[in-house]
């Protein structure tokens, strides 16, 4: 059966037995006639395409229409486009990448009919497709650019074959879009050796059914081969063979290179697979391998760099930071280190909580241009430092059309308790990508959205919907693992804070069993633990975890520990643990606000008010909802202690504007009221465990 | 309830041959002449019932006192209406991208390409009405809108092209609703009735005599433009509007402005301004 396509609008038509079935590709939907033909514009770009059911139709069509789509994205973007509209194409050609598998080399070979004017840099474009961390499409820039000289080459030799064709039997440009579209133009391309190159092409040959045109296209055919391996038929001409081995010399040593890239890519893959499995003394001896072998060329120090900061990104992507600071550090030993290894080591900083730092290597890249990730980088890092404002400030002056600058905005909104704000967004991030999420960008997209949403009725003590929303972006497989793990944390909190143990610590388990070295999920496991009564072995988890290896600072290790000592009356050790610094030095993130709770929980528990009230005073003005109320709690353990009636009203009285968030915390104000105050440091503590981690 | 039927034959201005009335040009001689839509709405007969639907929307006004108000909304009209063309973005980022790509009809390039469907049911409507109105010519026909906003309608795309006046008054003619309200409410009439379309020059005369029905003495005359078209985005049965007859296609050289509808998604905006830059470059 037959059906029709139109690449440039998506369009495909096809024939049932029973009627005509019209569909539109682009937005992967069923439409009717009306729609279908009213789109079905341009003349002559449709293709017909022979299947044998509606299913593989689809597919077939699909396919086609994406290879082409990618394509012409990517000519757009090598036309030259301004920075935000590159973004934005960029994005989608890395999402059509990766949402239909194995088209990279016919997206390529669209790209190949001709060679690219000398005017475009698509270096350029290549680096600024690794910045955005798109690699897929990095990876095709930089096969395009490597190919250019070799298909100039075979271009000008095409251009300079005339045969004559007396009976009109094939136009030369369907001979050579055969060639470009339907063979491995690539390894045409870059076939050294004669034979290869003569099989290849001949190939060519079954595309041609009509026995006349295929003997005019094998004319075409041994001329090239002749152009390219002069001996291929004996010359006479000595000097054209001298140019002809010149240039055969350029075109070998740009086959070296594409090789190399190639074979650079396999070592980046065995390295990661290291690193997942925890095999790092060997990663780490590959990792030297490579760097070594790469920094041995000419302009050897650009590929290190590159291959560095990929591996380091995707030892991130597997949650690994310890592995990402090693790939990291050894960049900042080569001789130069260009602008995406500051921004990728100011981000690593970042999400280790050393905000100082990432801010100066941030204004380290700067000294080497202006680009939008800095900023919405620098409004990150504000924001994980709890001056919402600021980075709010800055998302705003951003103004990109970009979900992802969209995502981080709302989830400003949401800490600093602006719900309905934040919830609208998240919400136009839903209705737009709900159910046609497939590229892995959309995906995270989408689920981060989703996490948004939960978080949002999680803060507004709607525990079930928060649950909901988690359990949606979880029905999604992630490229990303590390989106997976995150969000399977925060799922675990909202389990435990509406006291589902069991399920919480089971998901924690088996995250720990797939990814193993993800210290974060031994935080979770540890405190869930506590939870459930069992601190022994909380503690034992976390002795565990090596103190060389982390790269957490070892807060949350000593902070959790501090906690489970706390709850086995072990004061002294919980000292050391939990008090570490002064009220004052601590800023006014999230993190430094638990550390101020567990503190004052401790001098609490020690009957040591006093001190217990200054680490408390800052608290209040946190805008995480957890924590504030938290405070409450606490400051109201002490007035209860005190018998400061007015001040126990006061506190009860401020209390009751506030969202309860943790199920159990109400428990806790009763075991205040019965004078069981012993009982109530267990619960307090219990609810830092379900903060924390 | 063909547009062209019952009209006489015209002579041609170069060789006097005759040409039929669903040519635009003579076969003898190949001298170009008026497109067939227009020849047929532009007839004495269809501008003189025009005409006097118009004088007798005018009288009802005189009654009602709204005269002066129909004189702004007719001057607003001069200035503001223009013929638009509503697509989805990525078929208006494929025609810029392409100076030579022409914007054309769906039946010219289907045309022997398609077996014809095994159930008569699922015929294209587009192409049954169509054919219905326009008779052999109706593959020539491209379809828009008369709209006074630089807007079109959703339902058939977030890009709306409005077309330099230049490039389509010779060539357009309007009819008061879309083809298939006509054609449903007309069914049994042989020919669509005279004064419901228009060529060119009498354009307005049709958007009043539609239009004056919304005129409020009350309301400004924005407020009574806005109904020169009314849509709510989702569901086509509902669009009410002046249907845009072009005869033959369009380039990227014909568009005068473009504008991205509201709701488009992010797929359709970053087509639309890839779109947008085309044009600048």
């Amino acid at each position: 059966m037959n059906a029709f396509l139109s690449n440039s609008t998506g369009i495909l038509i096809f024939q049932t037995k029973e009627k005509c079935e019209y569909f539109d590709v682009y937005k992967n939907s069923r439409i009717d006639s009306h729609v279908a033909e009213s789109r079905l514009v341009f003349s002559k770009e449709e293709i017909e395409l022979n299947y044998s059911n509606e299913e593989e139709i689809l597919s077939i069509a699909s396919r086609e229409f994406w290879i082409s789509e990618c394509a012409s994205l990517i000519q757009e973007v090598l036309g030259g486009l301004p920075p935000r509209l590159e973004k934005n194409t960029f994005l989608k050609i890395e999402s059509i990448l990766e949402s239909n598998s194995e088209i990279d080399d016919k997206v390529l070979n669209h790209l190949l009919i001709a060679p690219l004017s000398d005017e475009i840099n698509i270096s350029d474009k290549s680096h600024n497709a690794i910045i955005l961390n798109l690699f897929s499409t990095a990876s095709i820039l930089d096969k395009l650019r490597e190919l250019q000289p070799l298909l100039l080459r075979m271009v000008e030799n095409w251009l300079s074959i005339t045969i004559k064709d007396h009976y009109n039997l094939l136009d030369k440009s369907v001979v050579w879009k055969k060639l470009v579209f339907e063979m491995d133009f690539e390894k045409i391309l870059t076939a050294s050796s004669k034979v290869k190159y003569e099989r290849l092409l001949n190939s060519l040959l079954f595309e041609f059914p009509n026995a006349r045109q295929r003997i005019l296209v094998k004319k075409y055919l041994d001329r090239l081969i002749e152009l390219r391996f002069p001996d291929y038929k004996v010359q006479d001409l000595r000097v054209e063979d001298l140019v002809e081995s010149e240039k055969k010399s350029v075109e070998q040593d740009a086959v070296n290179v594409y090789e190399t890239i190639k074979s650079v890519e396999k070592q980046i893959n065995t390295i990661i697979s290291l690193v997942e499995q925890g095999k790092d003394d060997n990663a780490k001896k590959y990792l030297n391998e490579l760097v070594e072998m790469q920094t041995s060329y000419p302009d050897g120090i650009e590929y290190a760099l590159k291959s560095l900061c990929n591996i380091a990104k995707k030892s991130a992507d597997l949650m690994r930071e310890d592995f990402e600071a090693f790939a990291l550090r050894k960049a900042f030993e080569l001789p130069k280190v260009d602008q995406w290894t500051f921004i990728q080591y100011s981000d690593h900083l970042k999400r280790l909580g050393k905000y100082d730092e990432a801010l100066d290597y941030l204004e380290k890249a700067r000294e080497l241009g202006e680009v939008t990730i800095l900023e919405s980088l620098r409004a990150d890092i504000y924001a994980n430092l709890g001056e919402y404002e600021q980075a709010l400030e800055i998302y705003e002056e951003i103004n990109d059309d970009d979900f992802v600058i969209d995502n981080s905005k709302a989830d400003i909104y949401r800490k600093i308790n602006k719900f309905d704000e934040a919830e609208k967004i998240y919400q136009v991030i839903q209705n737009d990508l709900e159910g046609r999420a497939f590229s892995s960008n959309d995906i995270d997209t989408l689920t981060r959205a989703y996490v948004g949403l939960a978080e949002v009725k999680k803060l507004k003590g709607d525990l079930i919907r928060a649950k909901y929303y988690y359990e949606e972006a979880l029905k999604f497989e992630f490229k990303n693992p590390s989106s997976y793990i995150a969000y399977s944390f925060g799922y675990c909190q909202v389990l435990k804070l509406n006291e589902e143990f069991e399920e919480a610590y089971r998901i924690v388990d088996s995250i720990i069993q797939k990814y193993p070295f993800v210290e974060q999920a031994q935080y979770v496991r540890a405190s869930i633990l506590g939870l459930i009564r069992n601190e022994i072995e909380g503690l034992e988890n976390l002795s565990q975890l090596s103190s060389e290896k982390s790269t957490w600072d070892n807060w949350l290790k000593n902070y959790l520990s501090g906690v489970l000592l706390l709850k086995l009356d072990r004061f002294s050790e919980s000292k050391d643990k939990l008090i570490d610094i002064s009220p004052e030095d601590l800023n006014s993130s999230d993190k430094d606000n638990t550390l101020r709770l567990g503190a004052a929980l401790w001098y609490i528990a020690n009957d040591e008010f006093d001190e217990a009230s200054n680490y408390l005073q800052f608290v209040n003005t946190s805008k995480n909802r957890m924590i504030e109320y938290l405070g409450y709690v606490m400051q109201l353990h002490i007035a209860k202690k005190k018998n400061d009636t007015a001040l126990c009203n006061k506190i009860i009285w401020e209390m009751k504007e506030k969202v309860v968030i943790d199920k159990n915390i109400n428990r806790i104000i009763d075991l205040f009221n019965q004078n069981r105050f012993d009982e109530a440091i267990l619960e307090e503590a219990d609810a830092l465990l379900k903060l924390a981690a | 309830m063909n547009l062209n039927t019952k009209l006489e034959e015209r002579k041609c201005e170069n060789c006097e041959s005759l040409i039929h009335n669903y040519l635009s040009k003579c076969e003898a001689c190949n001298h170009a002449t008026s497109p067939p839509n227009v020849y047929a709405c532009s007839s004495e007969e269809n501008i003189k019932e025009l005409k006097e639907r118009f004088n007798s929307t005018m009288k009802e006004a005189y009654n009602d006192d709204k005269l002066e108000l129909v004189d702004l909304v007719d001057k607003e009209l001069k200035d503001k209406v223009a013929v638009v063309v509503s697509m989805p973005p990525i078929i208006l980022r494929n025609l810029v991208n392409n100076p030579s790509q022409i914007y054309s009809n769906y039946e010219k390039l289907v045309e022997g390409r398609l077996r014809t469907p095994a159930n008569p049911e699922d015929d294209s409507k587009r192409g049954e009405v169509g054919s219905i109105i326009f008779g052999s010519y109706a593959r020539e026909i491209t379809y828009g809108i008369l709209s006074h906003n630089e807007e079109g309608l959703p339902t058939y795309g977030h890009a709306f092209c409005k077309l330099k006046d230049i490039t389509v008054k010779h060539r357009t003619t309007f009819m008061e609703n879309n083809s298939y309200k006509v054609h449903n409410e007309q069914l049994l009439s042989k020919k669509i009735p005279l004064g419901l379309t228009s060529d060119w020059n009498h354009k307005e005369y049709l958007v009043l005599n539609k239009l004056y029905k919304y005129i409020k003495t009350n309301e400004s005359v924005d407020e009574i433009l806005v109904n020169t078209f009314q849509t709510d985005g989702l569901d086509r049965s509902n669009d009410n509007f002046i249907e845009a007859h072009i005869y033959g296609g369009f380039t990227k050289n014909s568009i005068n402005s473009m504008k991205l509808h509201h709701n488009a998604d992010r797929d359709d905006r970053r087509d639309f301004e890839l779109a947008q830059h085309s044009m600048q470059g």
